[in-house]
């Protein structure tokens, strides 16, 4: 089993020695000069030397070059000597010692226990550097996956996967076969030649046939394959005879669904271990690579999905305009011919000539009508927002229609109650639901019937019972301004209530042919109603009146501070622009915070448009800043200029008071409240 | 007689714009694309135009900055006529340069009261 070196001149010793040794099943090999030993020492395996002293050669210098060149281990050496014999530096680099006249079992006890202990180094060192090699190939794995886990980019997987298994395993040549893409990587050190790129390829086309033959979509043989090589060195070029090489091949598959195969070549032979580091490596790569792909797919929609509302929203201004065109020259030459500018015109004539121009009218204020409802919908419809009283709102559409409630003798009244509290609102647009709803109003109810606009302030606990059409009640808000509208007119059948806001649901009854309108009044309100976060609503009983309601919620100053954040967001989705935020903290007082926000570090230009708010209790203050268009560059310049005025106006024992966060639409969150509470989570000192 | 300048590319808006207009008083010429209705303002240098702004090639504002800018042009009133879309409304904001707008149904008795504000018969 062992391989013993003999080096001795004595046919005594010699023979000595190998009776022991073959006793045990060892092989000795005799050798009688340095050069031989040395030999053989490089060709073999060599467990241990036996030197006898009197070969009379240097032996410390023999002893010394042993211990440096065994090929795979590193043998004993031991000295066969009398027992007087003095050499202090030789015994420095031996291993063991025989007296000269040891008898045999001694001898065999000394050979036994020195290659008992060589063979226990051995393994010892062959379990370190495999150790070793786990120990590597483990950390390759923990940073693998979690360099997996931070891209959604499929290319940049393969990548990541192609470096770890070149990490992990040290192979000559890594052929991989995405097949989403029908791309072939092949990743080493040096640029492969053309015949061993073409022989690579063949041996792709044959892996897919062989992989998919059995599946469905099986649709070519590789004939569009993409090749992309992955190389170091561009100027050596390397080209090996594939079959001299050991390989692994393994599927590339999460659960049922295969995304492609890889190839790995090395010269040497793979170990258990490899193949193990390689299965792992890939059982990681395919929950990220899934992920990816569906990622892609994702995007890919919303692309598509944009593109599609964008134009919607072009064809409906390219339709309106379309339509607004050729009713021009109608309207235009109807009343050409009214006015008698094309001569003399009959009672029979005018009559007509008056029943199109009414229905040219109808039509234009139908097209406008869809236009704003088509608007509102797509959130396209620009609102400007204000905290400022309904009140001069109410009275305006009062006016208004003063004229043609009279032209019926219909009594039109308002009652406004006391301490209506301001509300967050754009005037024109409720002008423009309440116009709609007294309107309707008006033109329902028969001649000498009443038409009352009422006025106000309920808590949301009166709404819990109200049937509301296609709406929520948010429970966020406590206070609502509710504005009703009675009329004695004909009402609504039971039934029929439901449709009221849906669009062009003008009701079946003899009176509504007479009344026109363009039967997109009431849709128009409930979305106006809606954008300001309200709600609509009706009673009716037919032949007795009906009565709409609009409530708009009160809001405080947080809550309009996030509706102006949504409606950022929103604007900020739909052009795919940024939005960042900013949070200082400080504890107890607002000394440094009212500083902060007059000197107008956070948003120095006062064109840039941004929403604040300042929040208070008893422990803290709070600043938030939402700004449009700011990216984490801005707000890290931003706060730079923060920290600098931090650090020279607040005195040091108030400096760890004061706390900032920034955050930024898209990258940290979608939603408001998502984005809101990163800022309350991420705050940090201002003097860091 | 004072001269109206007429450019819109429906023709059917600029003869019921002329026929009322001629029956006012006033002369018309009349172009039916943008680059056309340039070159006849700046050969008859007319008393008033009625631009469309929505035109292929170039549009009624362009026209309008064009003129505008030239000391040569710069004083003939520009009445507009849009088909009120959102972009034109953008576009009005950016590039001001008519004296009055006009959207699309008008009404023609506004139109004529308009013409006799920018430019009235002698």
């Amino acid at each position: 089993m062992a391989d013993v070196i003999l080096f001795t001149n004595s046919d005594e010793v010699s023979a000595l020695f190998s009776d022991i040794l073959k006793k045990d099943r060892h092989s000795a090999f005799v050798v009688s000069s340095v050069d031989e030993c040395m030999k053989h020492l490089y060709s073999q395996n060599v467990d241990g030397v036996i030197i006898d002293y009197s070969v009379g050669e240097d032996l410390v210098s023999l002893s010394r070059k042993i211990r440096v060149v065994g090929k795979k281990k590193l043998p004993f050496v031991l000295l066969f000597a009398p027992v007087d014999y003095e050499n202090e530096l030789l015994f420095r680099y031996i291993d063991g010692f025989i007296p000269v006249n040891a008898i045999k079992s001694q001898i065999d006890a000394t050979l036994r226990s020195a290659l008992r202990i060589e063979k226990n180094i051995c393994e010892l060192n062959q379990n370190n550097s495999e150790l070793a090699k786990n120990i590597y190939q483990l950390d390759v794995l923990y940073n693998t996956s979690s360099d997996f886990a931070s891209t959604l980019n499929k290319k940049k997987l393969i990548d990541l996967m192609i470096q770890s298994v070149q990490r992990s395993i040290s192979p000559t040549f890594i052929s991989v076969y995405v097949k989403e893409t029908n791309t072939l990587f092949l990743a080493s050190n040096r640029k492969p030649t053309y015949r061993l790129e073409e022989a690579l390829r063949l041996r792709a086309a044959l892996n897919y046939r062989v992989v998919y033959q059995s599946s469905d979509d099986v649709d070519n043989d590789l004939s569009g394959l993409k090749v992309e090589k992955i190389f170091k060195d561009e100027y050596a070029e390397m080209d090996l005879q594939l079959f001299n090489y050991d390989n692994i091949f393994s599927l590339i598959s999460l659960s049922d669904k295969n995304y492609g195969f890889i190839e790995v070549f090395k010269e040497a032979d793979f170990s258990q271990e490899d193949l193990t580091c390689l299965q792992s490596i890939l059982k990681q790569v395919s929950s990220p690579l899934e992920n990816a792909i569906l990622y892609q797919e994702i995007k890919d929609t919303n692309t598509k999905l944009e593109r599609l509302e964008r134009l919607k929203s072009d064809f409906i201004s390219i339709v309106s305009h379309e339509l607004r065109t050729p009713l021009t020259p109608i309207k235009n030459s109807l009343d050409i011919i009214l006015k008698g500018m094309t001569g003399n015109v009959t009672e029979q004539t005018g009559k007509f000539v008056q029943m199109a121009k009414r229905n040219a009218d109808r039509l234009s204020e139908i097209i406008n009508d869809l236009l704003d409802l088509s608007k509102v919908e797509a959130g396209k419809l620009e609102f400007r927002f204000e905290k400022k009283s309904i009140v001069p709102s109410i009275d305006y559409v009062k006016n208004t229609f003063e004229q043609m409630a009279k032209d019926k003798n219909i009594i039109l009244s308002a009652d406004i109650e006391n301490d209506i509290p301001l509300l967050y609102i754009d005037s024109k647009r409720i002008e423009q639901v309440i116009s709609n709803i007294v309107s309707n109003a008006i033109k329902f109810t028969p001649g000498n019937g009443q038409v009352s606009l009422k006025c106000e302030q309920i808590s949301v606990k009166e709404l819990l019972n109200v049937d509301f059409y296609e709406q929520t009640l948010n429970e966020e808000y406590d206070n609502y301004v509710k504005i009703s509208v009675k009329d004695t007119g004909i009402g609504i059948k039971l039934e029929d209530i439901p449709k009221i806001f849906d669009k062009f649901q003008q009701i079946e009854n003899s009176l509504s042919r007479d009344v026109g309108g363009t039967g997109l009044g009431l849709p128009i309100a409930k979305q106006l109603t809606q954008a300001h976060k309200g709600l609509i609503w009706l009673e009716s009983e037919v032949d007795k009146g009906s009565c709409f309601n609009v409530a708009i919620p009160v809001m405080n100053d947080l809550q309009i501070f996030k509706m102006n954040m949504n409606l950022a967001l929103c604007n900020a989705k739909q052009f795919k622009k940024t939005l960042g935020l900013v949070m200082l903290e400080e504890k107890i007082s607002s000394e440094f915070i009212e500083k902060i926000k007059e000197e107008k570090l956070v948003v120095p230009n006062s064109s840039i448009q941004s929403d604040e708010i300042v929040l208070k209790n008893d422990e803290r203050v709070q600043y938030i800043c939402s700004i449009q268009d700011a990216d984490e560059n801005s707000l890290d310049f931003a706060i730079k200029k923060i920290q600098g005025f931090v650090k020279s106006e607040v005195p040091e024992e108030r400096q760890n008071d004061i706390m900032y966060s920034k955050a930024v639409y898209p990258k940290s969150g979608l939603t408001t409240e998502v984005l809101l509470d990163k800022l309350n989570k991420n705050l940090k000192c201002i003097t860091e | 007689m004072k001269t109206v300048l007429i450019v819109d590319d429906e023709q059917d808006i600029v003869e019921t714009i002329k026929y009322v207009l001629e029956a006012q008083g006033y002369k018309c010429i009349c172009a039916y694309d943008g680059e056309d209705g340039l070159k006849k303002a700046k050969d008859t240098i007319p008393d008033m135009m009625i631009l469309d702004v929505m035109m292929p090639n170039i549009n009624g504002f362009k026209i309008s900055r064009l003129l505008k800018f030239d000391s040569k042009y710069k004083n003939i009133p520009i009445m507009m006529l849009t088909a009120r879309s959102q972009a034109e409304d953008k576009l009005i904001g950016e590039e001001t340069g008519a004296d009055i707008y006009m959207t699309k149904p008008f009404d023609i008795e506004e139109l004529v009261s308009n013409v006799k504000k920018l430019c009235p018969t002698d």
